[in-house]
């Protein structure tokens, strides 16, 4: 069922969705002037920003719920502050983020609308908060009598399966308030989650902001180009490079100006140097190619991205833990709970006895299948994921391997290590490793807790061969 | 007036009387801090504690000097990075295209898995921080924890903010916060009369982070809007006028002043413009920094949600984020939620790993320049390093463990009121040992004599023991400078060269002998050092003479050493001086690693040459010494009057025997380090007589008070301990002390029978042996000494059950074996005795007779040994346990025999049994295991008593 308004390509409202009208009128030369303005600042852009404007109209001018609704990095945020800055207009801001709990809600939604300033003899707390959601409607009735106010939600998508948002749309009705609400949301509209409690409200206006394809990416690098680049030599890096390798991998503006920015000294270089003129671009490109290629190579999203193509490689560089495969210091024993963690998690409890009870060894009678029912067993297992163990199977576990380990070196536990085994310390060992996040506390009751290992096998590798001990001895999946 | 009493009235007195008592208490106290000891009296343990304070006040003040030290140059790091990314409001208008919601974030690792030495760190940061002016918040990881919301962690932010007892807890607040800090400036300049008053009085409450904030300062602040976002123009803000009415852009008016202040400011001089942003803007252009301390602790949705928060303000509130983190950045990379991620713009930063903090400890704390009165041994020193590698690398537990070693000592050792007198010269160190009583004197004494054929007095001892301190800590530095030469040394690896491990390994007698690792490691380093080019060599040398300037008294103690080394360096650089002179070739031919020193020996050197034969140096050729021995020869050609080796070889050399005969400056440099640590490491100092009064040597003490072991402590009682020990009602104490209780007697039977099988073991065997304990009474002396031989020939099921040397086996306390009657019979009584109603592990206890007699041998083999208890089984009973009473005996075919002759019913030994297994459970050291080839078996939980 559709109901309400929506957008048209062009930007235009139909026919019951605008209750201020459209923009004609006497204030029309100045929204044109406004609307190219934005239109240059935020390129790709056009339809949304139109559209946008429209639903607002004129100053003090009634607007419907507008629902905007895209992936991230779309600009929705930016274009709507961007949108008020220039029309000069006020408006709440609140993210959903901060504002969890509807009453939490509804109450910042009140002091934006009240909007008295915070001082810092009331400790800089807004009005008091209202125990029921009513008292809120009530104070809301006349905190928004006057001229048309604006409340911009972010992420709504948080408050989707909330109440809250029932309240909010109807919030006009309710309260009678002139209050114009954008909501603002990474999930569309359509998932049956927004429409759970809005059933019997009118529907927002809903604009959607679509991701940017990659010639609309440039143009914003290029508006953001850094101060003292050469244009000429810029556009060609984003054009040759950044567009076609890096674009395709990341539509994060924030990604790739960092790219151009780290990459273009280097492309500048032999400019610099005078050993290419700028206007060779096929030169410029074989110059430039391989460190493209590698830099490529090296690109990833967000924080990795950062520590991968910063100076973080460097500064880690000169660390000597690194030659003993670990980048971080672990106790001793600590490093020995892990790889116990690790092979608890990983191999049945069954398995156990066979591998760390020398009696049982080789006593056990075999089918013919058995190696292949082993190995298929194995392979479910590593689908099926680590599981969780108790501790003592933890503690079993880790005096085997020590014990492994000795022996392997030659030394046999001696009364001191069974000593160490069984102090305080192993247990203190654990609680530090699970509020690091190594170990999980899974479930379990207070006698028998059961821990989870978070380690993967990656870094199980590392600090079995940092402690030299052969994780595939241990480890077989059954 | 009233005139002055003559005599002191009640009151004066009754105060004076209060004062005399409270001042004996005090010293009441202080005396049983330090325990009398043979020949003291209370001014000696005075001394004793004096001096203890003393000491230990130094050594812990150096201590913490260098911990507060150790992250200085980080901190300074991060400060500029914060500085860097901070934008002050009118910059961040101006720059930029969109709004700016990438958050700088410095990822700092602490490196260590152990929390608590970072415990201070962070906090440590935020002071310095504060004290630079910024304005710094931590946050705990319990402000981010899953319960939480995010409002809680802004509520902590903005109470280190603004030092306030405040409530708000969103982001509003805080913005509303920030703006009153940077508005003040603006109304303080347009009040020039009480500007200046009003601002001196807010730097003392705000830049230095403590004390109130000046609230009636802030109450005439225009009123402005709160809740508008962004700032329209001068234009807009004409045009919109009404429309915004109460809600008027929160910050329009300031960013229209910016934007006027802007065109103003191009005319202005930079510098002019510069002070006066600073005079005008202070609170703008101080960093806002938000410190999350154990970010991995942290409830990663609230982290996100924090982060996305401070990244939406952040065009508002310019926050940098610092993440302090224990473990690696990958780690967080992993935890943290991609949406959080990559609103960071991240940097790393390194503090102080654990291992290089313990380094710079050994390095300036205990081998340093001051000498604070005490050593210590090498057991000692060996589980404190133990400790730290294999368990926490805490090095605050590493300083509380050389703490009680230190305390111990002083308590225990009559002879350490001379501590605090071993660092301050030798009067006052003569001082100190007069004002011993006599006998003590006597005692430190070792009986040695001088060279003069005197006694030495313990003054003088004590002085030899300092100088051998002295010249062992600059042989320790020597070897450890020389090592990190060669790459080796390093103290985040695993190299034994490290200081700290030096100085533990070096602390242990025999350590430079021919078994000892010393030796082996220094022969190990000395090869390397041979391969060392002539530049580093002299470095090398500029190391050795730095080290022994860092030892306390080092230079003194090593003088003669030092004077090679200075001849050396003479000699490198005076014949750097010729080849310069030369030409370049000369120059070239030093920097090849290996070559030989281009200069002419010393003339001390050259006066030597004759005394090796160039047959012996043929000989020699053809039976080539060992590296050592080569190299001992090359020093000694420096040192020794007998002056071999060098001159010969360079004979042999020029005599075109292709040898090269010419000793390299490196060797020189390992024969010097590989005599000097001979000579200075062959004794340690804590072993030399003069240390009885400096050297603590508390091991056991320190590992007791730092190494909690309960489990172990308990299985000990159970295990190994006379049942006596803690079933001795009259001595609670030990019963607390062992972690048992007198009543836990069947627990004890219980638990040894249960030592004695593998890792699990059915209930029902379980049980057959603990009766057979109770029926061994029965058994005579002469079909025990029958039985004496017998020993169970069947391989258990399971490990075998050899208890480690340290464990006591059942069988210690079961000299009698029982016969195969008399196994017999142990089936026998329990069957006919069954209980009518038993539930859970009882049940299966009772069907014990049935089920062992028709498995077989099992429960029979645990009977025999099980009953061999009752030799012990009768001072146990007698001393501490009731025996059974005789309304609960049974008839004789129903019951066991008890050990007074009584026979105890076998519904009682369930029961008991019962409890036993409970008791051991509550202690954690068995669990039911379930049903294994149909017998209900439990498991045995402590899984290091097996071996």
């Amino acid at each position: 069922m559709h109901r309400g308004s929506t957008r048209t390509p062009a930007g235009k409202l139909q026919e019951d969705s605008h209750p201020a009208g459209s923009l004609e009128g006497p204030g029309t030369s100045r929204s044109t002037e406004v609307c190219s303005k934005l239109c240059s600042r935020w390129p790709a852009r056009r339809d949304q920003i139109c559209a946008v404007l429209d639903v607002l109209g004129e100053p003090n001018a009634l607007m419907p719920p507008l629902f905007i609704y895209g992936g991230p990095s779309t600009g929705k945020t930016a274009i709507i502050r961007d949108i008020f800055m220039e029309l000069g207009r006020s408006y709440g801001y609140v993210s959903c983020v901060e504002y969890g709990e509807p009453k939490a809600l509804l109450q910042a939604v009140l002091n934006r609308l009240k909007g008295k300033k915070r001082k810092s003899a009331d400790g800089y707390c807004g009005e008091g908060r209202s125990e029921q959601i009513a008292e809120c409607l009530v104070s809301l009735q006349g905190a928004a009598k006057g001229p048309m106010k604006y409340i911009v939600l972010d992420h709504v998508e948080r408050i989707r399966e909330s109440d809250v948002l029932a309240v909010l749309l109807r919030l006009r009705e309710l309260t009678g308030a002139t209050i114009g609400l954008i909501l603002i949301s990474q999930v569309a509209w359509g998932c049956n989650a927004f429409e759970f409690d809005t059933q019997r409200c009118r529907r927002p206006h809903l604009i959607h902001f679509p991701g940017y394809k990659i010639q609309d990416l440039l143009k914003i690098l290029e508006l953001s180009m850094p101060a003292g680049t050469d244009a000429q030599l810029y556009k060609q890096l984003l054009s040759t490079f950044i567009g076609p390798m890096f674009a395709r991998c990341s539509s994060r503006i924030e990604d790739l100006q960092r790219v151009a920015q780290q990459l273009y000294p280097e492309y500048l270089r032999p400019v610099r140097e005078g050993r290419i003129p700028a206007s060779q671009r096929q030169q410029l490109y074989n110059a430039f190619k391989d460190k493209a290629v590698a830099a490529k190579a090296a690109f990833e999203n967000g924080l990795h991205n950062q520590l991968s193509l910063g100076d973080a490689a460097a500064t880690r560089g000169g660390s000597a833990v690194a030659d003993h495969g670990l980048d971080f210091e672990l106790p001793f024993a600590s490093k020995f709970l892990l790889l116990a963690a690790y092979v608890c998690s990983r191999n049945k409890p069954a398995l156990d006895r066979r591998l760390f009870d020398p009696s049982m060894r080789g006593s056990r009678r075999r089918g013919a299948m058995a190696s292949d029912k082993q190995a298929e067993a194995a392979a479910e297992a590593k689908l099926r994921g680590p599981h969780t163990f108790p501790l003592e199977r933890l503690m079993g576990t880790y005096w085997e391997l020590l014990y492994a380990q000795g022996e392997h070196q030659g030394v046999c536990p001696n009364a001191e290590e069974h000593r160490d085994a069984l102090s305080a310390d192993v247990f203190l060992q654990i609680s530090s490793l699970v509020s690091l996040r190594f170990l999980s506390q899974a479930e379990g009751e207070l006698d028998e807790p059961k821990y989870a290992c978070n380690v993967s096998d990656e870094l199980a590798e590392r600090i079995a061969k940092n402690v030299k001990v052969s994780l595939k001895d241990y480890v077989f999946y059954v | 007036m009233r005139p002055v009493p003559h005599q002191p009235t009640d009151r004066v007195r009754k105060i004076t009387n209060r004062t005399k008592d409270d001042a004996r208490k005090s010293q009441d106290v202080q005396l049983q801090a330090m325990p009398a000891l043979s020949c003291e009296t209370a001014k000696d343990r005075l001394e004793r504690l004096k001096a203890y304070k003393s000491c230990w006040d130094s050594l812990s003040s150096h201590l913490e000097h260098i911990l507060e030290h150790a992250n200085k140059g980080t901190f300074k790091e991060l400060e500029s990075f914060v500085r860097m990314h901070h934008s002050s409001p009118s910059k961040r208008r101006s720059t930029s295209v969109g709004y700016q919601r990438l958050l700088p974030a410095a990822l700092t690792v602490a490196g260590g898995v152990n929390s608590s030495d970072h415990a201070r760190t962070f906090p440590d940061l935020v002071s310095q921080l504060r004290s630079q002016g910024c304005y710094a918040a931590l946050v705990q990881p319990r402000d981010l924890s899953a319960n939480s919301t995010v409002g809680t962690a802004l509520n902590s932010i903005l109470r280190q903010f603004s030092e306030l007892d405040t409530e708000a807890s969103d982001f509003e607040a805080l913005h509303a916060w920030y703006d009153d800090q940077v508005q003040e400036p603006e109304e303080e300049a347009a009040a020039p009369n009480a500007g200046s008053a009003a601002k001196r009085q807010r730097a003392g409450t705000t830049v230095g982070g403590y004390g109130p904030p000046n609230r009636g300062a802030r109450s005439g602040v225009q009123t402005r809007a709160a809740y508008t976002e962004l700032v329209p123009d001068s234009e807009s803000e004409a045009t919109c006028g009404q429309d915004c009415g109460e809600g008027r852009a929160d910050s329009s008016q300031s960013a229209c002043s910016d934007g006027e202040q802007d065109k103003t400011s191009q005319a202005m001089p930079v510098e002019e413009r510069a002070r006066e942003q600073t005079a005008s803007l202070a609170a703008s252009e101080r960093p806002l920094v938000v410190v999350i301390e154990n970010t991995e602790a942290a409830d990663m949705l609230s982290l996100q949600d924090l982060i996305l928060v401070l990244s939406e303000g952040r065009a508002r509130l310019p926050v940098t984020l610092v993440l302090g983190m224990a473990i690696s950045v990958a780690a967080l990379r992993h935890m943290l939620p991609a949406k959080a991620a990559d609103v960071l713009q991240a940097k790393e930063f390194r503090l102080v790993q654990a291992k290089q903090l313990l380094e710079s400890l050994v390095r300036e704390a205990l081998l340093g320049r001051q000498f604070h009165g005490v050593m210590f041994d090498y057991a000692t020193l060996d589980f404190l390093l133990e400790r730290f590698l294999n368990h926490d690398f805490n090095v605050a537990s590493f300083r509380r463990g050389l703490q009680v070693a230190c305390m111990t000592h002083f308590q225990t050792n009559p002879l350490s009121a001379l501590a605090a007198a071993a660092g301050r010269g030798t009067a006052a160190l003569r001082a100190a040992v007069t004002a011993l009583p006599e006998a003590l004197r006597g005692q430190g004494r070792s009986g040695g004599t001088f060279s003069s054929g005197a006694a030495p007095s313990l003054a003088e001892e004590v002085e030899q023991t300092l100088h051998a301190w002295s010249a062992w800590a600059v042989a320790l530095c020597w070897i450890n400078a020389a090592a990190r030469a060669v790459g080796m040394g390093n103290a985040a690896g695993l190299d034994d060269l490290s200081l700290h491990k030096l100085y533990v390994g070096a602390s242990q007698p025999g350590y430079m002998e021919g078994a000892g690792a010393g030796l082996r490691r220094l022969q190990a380093l000395c090869d390397k050092l041979e391969r060392l080019s002539a530049q580093q060599a002299r470095h090398l040398l500029d190391s050795f003479q730095e080290c022994a300037a860092a030892v306390w008294r080092g230079s003194e103690a090593f003088a003669s050493e030092l004077r090679t080394v200075q001849e050396l360096a003479r000699e490198v650089d005076e014949g750097a001086a010729a080849a310069s002179r030369e030409g370049p070739s000369g120059s070239q031919q030093e920097e090849t690693p290996g070559t030989a020193v281009p200069a002419t020996p010393v003339p001390r050197l050259a006066s030597r040459r004759d005394s090796l034969t160039l047959s012996t140096m043929l000989k020699q050729q053809k039976a080539p010494l060992g590296i050592a021995q080569r190299r001992q020869s090359l020093f000694n050609i420096g040192t020794d009057a007998e002056g071999k080796g060098l001159a010969a070889l360079e004979a042999v050399h020029s005599r075109g025997l292709g040898v090269r005969a010419t000793p390299s400056l490196a060797c020189r440099v390992a024969g010097l380090l590989q005599a000097a640590a001979k000579q200075h490491l062959a004794t340690p100092p804590s072993t030399l007589p003069g240390a009885r009064g400096l050297c603590c040597r508390s091991s056991e003490g320190v590992q007791s008070m730092l190494a909690a072991t309960p489990r172990w402590a308990v299985h000990l009682a159970l295990a190994e301990r006379e049942p006596s020990d803690y079933c001795a009602a009259g001595d609670p104490d030990a019963a607390q002390q062992l972690g048992v209780l007198p009543s836990m007697e069947d627990a004890a039977i219980a638990y040894r029978l249960l030592l004695e099988y593998g890792e699990s073991v059915p209930v029902a065997d379980w049980f057959g042996g603990f009766c057979a304990v109770f029926e061994a009474h029965a058994c005579d002396d002469g079909a025990a000494e029958e039985e004496e031989n017998f020993a169970p020939t069947k391989k258990r099921r399971g490990r075998p059950p050899k208890a480690h040397p340290t464990q006591a086996s059942i069988t210690k306390y079961m000299p009698n074996q029982p016969t195969k009657e008399f196994g017999g019979e142990a089936h026998e009584a329990p069957r006919r005795g069954r209980p009518r109603k038993v539930v859970g592990a009882e049940s299966d206890a009772a069907k014990t007779p049935e089920i062992s007699r028709g498995r077989g041998k099992g429960a029979a083999r645990k009977a025999k040994q099980a009953a061999a208890a009752a030799a012990s089984r009768d001072d146990m009973l007698n001393d501490a346990v009731a025996p059974p009473s005789s309304a609960a005996v049974e008839p004789a075919e129903q019951a066991a025999v008890g050990a007074e002759g009584h026979k105890v019913p076998v519904q009682e030994l369930a029961v008991r049994f019962n409890c036993a297994m409970q008791d051991l459970q509550l202690l954690g050291f068995i669990k039911e295991a379930g049903r294994r080839r149909r017998d209900n078996c439990v498991q045995r939980l402590v899984f290091p008593m097996r071996r």
